[in-house]
């Protein structure tokens, strides 16, 4: 135990001075994620998507309220200001081409899978979770089979769309209401976009998204494949029921109806 | 306490696992080994006759890697012996299933 105490504080002392100070093991990654666990208990909380409608939405009626966000909000905060206070990226599209944006990003917590600790210069805002991929892999045994974690200090489960993973994340923190804004549940395909398989690659203008940059000329993005979004959310709905918790669709307008919908605007 | 792997293969790729929890899967043809959280390990394993024994070997290896310290935080010295004691004691395991590939000619192009 005293060696073990003493092999971690050497590996501290070896890190100050360099972002490498505030990389924690998988173990004590746990511990913080465990300490968060019920801290938002009866709480509601904001989602945001990062559809067009999102420009609908005046943010600064956030400022306070619990919220998420992901991928390029970064833009936002640029324009108006807006910073969520959980912040998290899954797609390795966004992160290769926003990495610098992604590392200066400043707010309470930036939540990443632990497979990108090679790449992410962790701060004190920083914790990695242990993100697991089966949905996506052909031959494991839960390929397409969403799944939710209730503890994500031990596992969190991807599914097609980051919001997945918010909404773990959130039931994890206790949040009793969840109201997802910027939810268009739509995607057009430009003709220009360059198809590979799964990888698209953007020719112009981003169409889909808040931003015109958001996945603007040259960027990379996956198909949205929309089905499996919506098996993903229909599980994280019963989940929250299951416990008595809510998931609302606040959206201005969009697609999304498996949500109970609700006014933005009368919410405040 | 010996723990016990247990290999299960489907069609073109192989499951592992130590007694009920997942470790992860090796998919044949790419040589692709995914650990028990599905992030993929290895790449371009060299899987065929000559090779498949080891080659399981080595997977084991890597995949007790992860489990032991990212699931029960085993580290250092702790963590090579655990690993290196559930090989061993799992070695017919794995001679069992090479056996069992080659016979249904599973690798066969």
């Amino acid at each position: 135990m005293i060696k073990c105490i003493l092999k971690r504080v050497q590996d501290r002392i070896a890190r100050i001075g360099s972002n490498e100070r505030f990389l924690k093991t998988p173990e004590e990654y746990g511990e913080v994620l465990n300490g968060l666990k019920d801290a938002y208990r009866g709480e509601r909380c904001f989602i945001l998507g990062n559809g067009p409608s999102l420009n609908k939405c005046d943010l600064s009626l956030l400022a306070d309220e619990y919220s998420f966000a992901v991928n390029g909000i970064f833009y936002k905060t640029q324009e108006m200001g807006y910073k969520p206070n959980f912040y998290m990226v899954e797609d390795n599209h966004v992160i290769s081409d926003n990495i610098n944006e992604i590392n200066s990003y400043k707010c309470k917590y930036k939540f990443f899978p632990a497979s990108y600790k090679n790449v992410i210069k962790p701060d004190e805002s920083t914790i990695f979770i242990p993100a697991d991929y089966g949905f996506y892999r052909e031959h494991h045994p839960y390929y397409c089979a969403p799944r939710f974690s209730k503890n994500v200090s031990k596992e969190i489960f991807t599914g097609q769309s980051v919001t997945i993973m918010q909404l773990q994340l959130a039931y994890h923190l206790g949040f009793s209401e969840v109201y997802l804004i910027g939810m268009d549940f739509s995607y057009d395909l430009p003709k220009s976009t360059i198809v590979d398989g799964v990888n698209y690659t953007s020719q112009d203008d981003d169409v889909n998204h808040f931003h015109p940059n958001y996945f603007g000329k040259g960027k990379k993005w996956h198909d949205p494949k929309l089905d499996r979004v919506l098996i993903c959310y229909e599980k994280c709905k019963n989940e929250f029921e299951d416990d008595g918790r809510i998931i609302y669709n606040a959206t201005i307008g969009g697609k999304l109806e498996l949500f109970e919908r609700a006014d933005f605007s009368k919410l405040f | 306490m010996e723990r016990t792997i247990r290999l299960r293969l489907g069609d073109g790729y192989i499951h592992f696992m130590i007694e009920q929890a997942y470790l992860g899967m090796l998919v044949f043809d790419k040589g692709e080994l995914s650990d028990f959280r599905a992030i993929i390990r290895r790449n371009r394993l060299e899987v065929s006759d000559q090779t498949l024994r080891k080659t399981l070997e080595v997977c084991l290896y890597e995949l007790l890697n992860q489990y032991l310290s990212e699931v029960e935080y085993l580290s250092s010295d702790k963590l090579q012996r655990i690993k290196t004691d559930i090989v061993k004691s799992n070695i017919d395991v794995l001679d069992k299933i090479g056996q069992s590939i080659l016979h249904k000619k599973v690798l066969a192009k």
